[in-house]
């Protein structure tokens, strides 16, 4: 019993902890399988996917019914997400876990890196602000790929408005499908960029949409970790559970959380992970956590 | 955005909502039914997919069937929803995004070809 509840728990703060820097539980559930739980690098993937993919679909479902996601152009994208994933899903049976370690260690160290930057540059901004990107003229953050609440109604400008450089967006989304299977995260960091940045799709609709996508991107993966067996039931069912608990009752208070707060979890959290899971993929044992 | 495409992506909210929330309350059950059993996870390993197991795990209230099932739920939710998403478009005769719609779910399928024959 003792296990089970560890592993619900150790969800809920993967997920509120992802949630409140607009991450995602994904980023979260990997390292702490892995790191406090012993569970083989894919299996914690498989998992982290399962996870994604339902928090991702509650929270499309409240996008969708505000109005703040695409559908079409969510959908023109997947096909290239899925094909990514498809792609990552196989490249990760043929490469050692401890590059995957290793690549996700990686990941974690430019997420930090880059997010500390953005923190440093905007000292006055909100709480969640660590991670995600400013919506303008509203005051408010948009996480880039962890579940959220749709803000009510819609602008003119994100109703009315001309989607471009599709070719680049749908290559991107294809990296972002690739990132997705091989490291079991949603692949937000990718694709709100790619269509806000290099697409001109408001954030707001870039957020909700890049949340729309990470169910098919994930799941064209996640299937092929589950019919090879890489999926543990009795793991993944708490965490899975554990991690949408954690962020939808996060995403409701992110808002009230001050940044110092946010800024300290971040740096100490995420950073200690990444060193871990760098030890990892080196094959040594910082602190006499469970590996492999 | 027409009326139409309003009404396609109130269903396909309500899908998701739905499914999410049945999905969950499996795996919530099945989560339960594994403390109640006395398995430990991670010592105890709970048993690969194998959909001929399904029914009769779920007869039988073995927590696996109920895991199992919800965690299915949720993983076929998106392709769900992209099927919704086709017929909606079809009928809307938007056939450019009713192409896209059944392209992704080729490839969807081709991830669980190519899964079945190289495990």
């Amino acid at each position: 019993m003792a296990i089970t509840l560890l592993l619900a728990g150790s969800g809920v703060l993967a997920g509120a902890f992802g949630a409140l820097l607009g991450l995602g539980g994904g980023i979260l559930v990997v390292p702490v399988l892995t790191l406090g739980f012993g569970v083989p690098f894919r299996e914690a993937v498989a998992t982290s996917l399962l996870a994604v993919i339902t928090t991702s679909s509650a929270s499309a479902a409240v996008y969708l019914e505000r109005r703040v996601a695409d559908l079409r152009l969510g959908m023109t994208l997947e096909l290239a997400t899925a094909i990514g994933a498809v792609v990552g899903g196989l490249i990760a049976f043929l490469v050692s876990e401890r590059v995957l370690a290793a690549a996700f260690a990686a990941m974690l160290v430019y997420t930090c890196v880059s997010m500390l930057r953005r923190a440093l540059a905007r000292p006055a901004a909100t709480a969640a602000s660590v991670v995600g990107v400013d919506v303008p003229g509203e005051g408010r953050i948009a996480p880039l790929g962890g579940p959220a609440i749709a803000e009510p109604g819609t602008s003119e400008e994100e109703q009315s408005y001309r989607v471009s450089r599709l070719p680049l967006g749908l290559s991107l989304s294809a990296l972002a499908g690739v990132v997705s299977a091989l490291l079991g995260i949603g692949g937000g960091a990718v694709k709100v960029p790619a269509m806000h940045l290099a697409m001109g799709v408001p954030l707001r609709v870039a957020t909700a949409t890049s949340n729309l996508m990470i169910g098919v991107t994930a799941s064209a993966s996640a299937v092929l970790y589950v019919l090879r067996g890489s999926v543990d039931p009795y793991v993944a069912g708490p965490i899975v559970a554990g991690v949408f608990v954690g962020a939808s009752a996060a995403s409701r208070v992110a808002h009230r959380i001050p940044l110092s707060v946010l800024r300290v979890l971040f740096v100490v959290v995420l950073g200690y992970v990444a060193v871990e899971m760098t030890a990892r993929a080196l094959g040594i044992s910082l602190l006499g956590l469970r590996g492999e | 955005m027409s009326e139409r495409s309003e009404v396609l992506d109130q269903r396909v909210a309500r899908l998701l909502g739905v499914g999410t929330l049945l999905s969950l309350v499996l795996v919530t059950a099945g989560a339960l039914l594994v403390v109640a059993s006395g398995r430990t996870p991670g010592t105890d390993v709970g048993p690969d997919f194998d959909a001929a197991r399904l029914v009769p795990d779920l007869v039988a209230l073995r927590p696996e069937g109920l895991l199992w099932l919800g965690l299915l739920l949720s993983l076929v939710l998106p392709t769900a929803r992209v099927a919704l998403a086709l017929v909606g478009f079809a009928r809307q005769g938007d056939r450019r995004h009713a192409a896209v719609a059944a392209g992704i779910l080729v490839v969807l399928a081709l991830s669980v070809a190519i899964a079945l024959v190289t495990r």
